[in-house]
């Protein structure tokens, strides 16, 4: 021990000379829990109806962030304006040359043999729906 | 309950569970904290101030409390820092205040209610309330709790050296300071 410090120790020893309030303590956790801030209770819910399970959103939005994914909407939605444009052509009240308008029924024409493709009709259903003898 | 059991509840994901575990924690560990606080602050008033916000910050704290300390280590670091602030920040306040602090401390103490001891006594905080604030936290820890050197070191983050050099210049001062009045 240091010579100061026994010093110190004969001249004051290491009594406390503090007191509290009677019953401080007592209650002292019951005024504390009163003062904390509420912590937001974590409470297991059912998932709603109209909802996906989290596991199903959590695959979808890994789906969404692939590569492949982006790259097929973006075509889908090219070949959505595209066809948006080619109806809007057609269907302008500005004169065009003749040419220019066989080359834009042509073009429609084309537009149509694709989407009856797709729509898997032939020919004579498609005349007999225009027709409306079906 | 053990302290692992405890430390599980005070970090359950149930709030309700954690918040039972929380005033377990308060009941343990306000009355040893509460008086190294108070002999830092000195007066009931700021002791019990300093314990509120120790444990405010404590409750805030939970989540990122990595079970790398005991939780008595855990919590007394907090109450030591919170003392360490208020004692700071009342210093700046008594450098704008024209108290005079040669016999503040002192006077001060003596006339507290809650302070049994005589003049004496009232001297000597009057010494260690001179003392930097750091030292005067060494001080008590070492002094009154009698705390290892390794344990004030993990609390403070300061060397075990740097700890055991304050520590000597706080006891020769409070020393001298005593000498010079008799």
């Amino acid at each position: 021990m240091l010579k100061e410090e026994k010093y110190l120790n004969e001249v004051m020893g290491r009594k406390n000379p503090f007191r509290v309030p009677e019953g401080y303590f007592d209650d002292f956790a019951d005024r504390m829990m009163e003062m904390l801030p509420e912590k937001t209770p974590v409470v297991q819910l059912e998932p709603a109806q109209h909802t996906k399970p989290k596991k199903q959103r959590n695959a979808l939005i890994v789906k969404l962030k692939q590569p492949w994914v982006w790259g097929a909407a973006s075509t889908a939605c090219a070949a959505v304006f595209c066809g948006f444009m080619i109806m809007k052509g057609v269907h302008t009240n500005n004169y065009t040359a003749p040419e220019q308008q066989t080359a834009t029924v042509t073009t429609f024409d084309s537009y149509l043999d694709e989407a009856a493709d797709y729509a898997m009709v032939d020919n004579q259903e498609i005349y007999a729906c225009l027709t409306g003898d079906y | 309950m053990t302290e692992d059991e405890l430390l599980d509840r005070l970090t359950s994901p149930d709030t309700r569970v954690q918040s039972k575990a929380f005033e377990q924690l308060v009941r343990q560990y306000s009355e040893p904290l509460y008086w190294k606080v108070r002999r830092i602050v000195l007066t009931h008033e700021d002791a019990n101030d300093v314990l509120q916000n120790t444990f405010l910050k404590a409750w805030q704290g939970l989540d990122h409390f990595h079970r790398d300390s005991l939780l008595n280590t855990w919590l007394t670091r907090i109450a030591i820092n919170e003392s360490i602030d208020f004692m700071r920040r009342q210093k700046k306040q008594l450098m704008v205040s024209t108290d005079d602090e040669d016999t503040g401390v002192a006077n001060t103490l003596m006339a507290d209610e809650y302070f049994d001891g005589d003049e004496t006594e009232a001297q000597l905080q009057e010494a260690i309330s001179r003392l930097p604030e750091v030292q005067r936290t060494v001080f008590m820890l070492r002094y009154y709790d009698e705390m290892r050197y390794s344990d004030i070191s993990r609390m403070l983050h300061t060397s075990e050296g740097a700890l055991k050099a304050s520590y000597h210049i706080a006891v020769k001062k409070i020393s001298e300071f005593f000498k010079s009045r008799d």
